[in-house]
């Protein structure tokens, strides 16, 4: 079995592999320095479970390198941090989420973001970023070696300013959600193999800070440019507004 | 009256921004979701029944907590284990 240290938002992991080529979607986390905190890898039982669960033509390397996700998560969680399904990118300094459960419309929100803005926004991850809630009550976003199908994604991070909760509609339109509409759904975005108790306290204590000190939209869309527009407006103006206060 | 059904192990009830989540572990995922919203005396039967099976006995607490009749309470409890037992939170503790 193959080994190697990952650095996953400051924390190095050890993954443990069953296939060796798995390990070429951690090169750019290698960190083969530092002393891993925890411990992660698939038993063979695991992996013929999950296997089932992916297309025959898929390689085995690239089911495993998936499976691992819920494994690392869950690994980081003691270290304040989770991994969340969403597209992260950054915009003036600062990361925001596109978040909604897959086929919803995150890489084509972010893509319409990127024709109307260009050089103002940038990917960070497409698909499973990390988020981190620090001892001082902070929020960050990081990369993860997960970048969605697309692979947009780059090694670095950034304070979390906001999140957008996508839905599909038959027109566009945008709200600021109160924390109460949204614990079940956003609960489902964090990515996790809780085997405790103490593992899912740990989790819904993570959750209830997000939702109560990181504004969320909810954006029902239709998928087109004019809703990335209509999205970027109303942060905009709810960040102005914000800074008069501050 | 002793219920006979029990509570699953690896479920939690927790208050997140004022609602009651119940949440299970992955062992559990098979049996029941991984999440559900309860409202407040669903939460209450929820805590009760993980300490007692007896009916009589989560029926006269539960009356004095809501301050409304034997009776009444009876109903609602036990739509209330019909409904954890379908979802699968309860399971019948002779068969496991």
């Amino acid at each position: 079995m193959e080994s190697t240290i990952v650095c996953l938002a400051g924390i190095p992991l050890q993954i443990d592999f069953l296939d060796s080529q798995a390990k070429k979607y951690f090169d750019s986390y290698l960190d083969l320095t530092s002393k891993p905190l925890a411990r992660i890898g698939l038993s063979q039982e695991e992996f013929k479970i999950f296997r089932t669960c992916y297309d025959k033509k898929l390689p085995d390397h690239y089911v495993e390198y998936c499976e691992l996700v819920s494994k690392a998560s869950t690994a980081l969680l003691p270290y304040g941090r989770c991994i969340f399904h969403s597209t992260a990118f950054l915009w003036e300094d600062k990361a925001y989420l596109f978040t909604a459960p897959s086929g919803t419309g995150k890489t084509t929100q972010y893509l319409h973001w990127k024709y109307l803005y260009r050089d103002k926004v940038s990917i960070l991850n497409g698909d499973k970023p990390i988020l981190e809630l620090t001892p001082t009550g902070e929020f960050y976003i990081h990369s993860s070696p997960w970048k969605g199908k697309e692979g947009f994604g780059r090694n670095t991070s950034a304070p979390l300013a906001g999140i957008v909760f996508l839905e599909q509609g038959y027109k566009n339109s945008i709200r600021l959600l109160h924390p109460q509409e949204i614990v079940l759904p956003f609960l489902y975005q964090f990515l996790i193999d809780a085997q405790t108790i103490e593992e899912l306290r740990m989790l819904l204590r993570m959750e209830e800070a997000v939702l109560l000190h990181i504004p969320i939209w909810k954006l029902t869309n239709l998928g087109d440019v004019a809703s990335a527009r209509l999205c970027h407006d109303t942060i905009k103006q709810y960040q102005t507004n914000r800074s008069k206060f501050l | 009256m002793k219920l006979n059904l029990a509570a699953r192990k690896g479920i939690l009830l927790e208050k997140v921004c004022g609602k009651y989540l119940l949440v299970a572990t992955r062992m559990e995922h098979e049996y029941c979701p991984y999440g559900s919203l309860l409202n407040e005396t669903a939460a209450y039967y929820w805590n009760v029944l993980c300490e007692t099976q007896d009916v009589e006995e989560i029926v006269s607490r539960a009356a004095v907590h809501f301050n409304v009749p034997q009776e009444l309470v009876r109903l609602d409890f036990l739509r209330f284990v019909e409904c954890m037992k379908e979802q699968g939170y309860l399971y019948e503790s002779g068969l496991e």
